[in-house]
């Protein structure tokens, strides 16, 4: 197994369980925080003492949130230096091609389509676990190679 | 297949990348440069010439690399992410170490991954291939107009 920690954004709770099932499928050990709106994000990733060593290596992020979308979020996290370096992947239904240029537009490292096909939904999670956590370096992370 | 292009000032370090994706099917055409200016001034005219509409010269994923004289790759691409073109290409940096400043800079300003230089050719593809799997997946999602 692959280890992970991972702050997701999503409000739906019917998700966000799809989500760990998956990951666990392909093998990732999840050390994984939820937040249900930007909001409580910003509060999560505030209330961490060291965010660089202790914090989260990677944030998924739905586009459909409440009160905050997660466009709004995303260029809120961007333009604050002290969360700017977190690598931030999209993770949404929507294949709408606006916003997809807007996400990367705004700064985000990855655009992913969180499929309702379960077939198609299980090879997106393994692809971004082929990259982001077994290929690139992250900041408080380096790639895990043979997980 | 994916037009790739590489920036690195180092002839060694670029033969290595070239020879890397030799023979690889994933690979159309690989450009590659030692100069990041002459780089920056070929990709602004492929911005503003819309080169990306014909599909033999879009450039599917850009690589970086940090260490360069005259303009670093972290300043090359905070220039090329303000570019609305290169805000919707994969922008990876690559580098021979994993300085955290250096990579912590690199997402600030927006790359879509950081590349620690392998030693090994085999270990470069291998890398690479995922590389470019991951963004001929994603692709599928992945709109320039």
């Amino acid at each position: 197994m692959c280890s992970a920690n991972i702050l997701l954004i999503e409000d739906n709770v019917a998700d966000v369980e799809l989500t760990k099932r998956t990951f666990r499928e392909v093998g990732i050990d999840l050390k994984l925080n939820v937040a249900f709106d930007a909001d409580a994000g910003l509060s999560f990733l505030n209330s961490i003492d060291d965010l660089e060593n202790h914090g989260p290596s990677l944030i998924l992020l739905d586009l459909n949130l409440p009160k905050k979308n997660g466009l709004e979020l995303l260029q809120e996290l961007k333009a604050n230096t002290k969360f700017a370096y977190i690598p931030v992947i999209i993770l949404s239904c929507s294949q709408n091609p606006e916003d997809i240029r807007e996400a990367y537009k705004s700064l985000a490292s990855a655009y992913l389509h969180k499929s309702i096909d379960r077939k198609e939904y299980i090879e997106t999670v393994r692809e971004f676990k082929n990259y982001w956590l077994d290929t690139v370096a992250l900041s408080n992370k380096q790639p895990l190679g043979d997980c | 297949m994916a037009n790739i292009l590489v920036i690195d000032d180092e002839e060694v370090d670029r033969f290595i990348f070239e020879s890397s994706l030799k023979g690889s099917n994933l690979v159309d055409k690989i450009l590659s440069f030692e100069d990041p200016i002459l780089a920056l001034d070929f990709l602004t005219e492929y911005h503003e010439k819309k080169a990306y509409l014909i599909k033999e010269e879009r450039i599917d994923i850009i690589f970086l690399d940090i260490n360069m004289p005259k303009l670093t790759g972290l300043e090359l691409l905070e220039k090329l992410k303000s570019i609305y073109t290169f805000s919707q290409v994969p922008i990876i940096t690559l580098s021979g170490s994993d300085n955290p400043a250096d990579i912590k800079k690199s997402y600030s300003l927006g790359a879509n991954g950081y590349i620690i230089k392998p030693v090994k050719i085999k270990d470069y593809t291998e890398m690479l291939t995922k590389v470019i799997k991951f963004w001929s997946g994603v692709s599928k999602t992945y709109v320039l107009s």
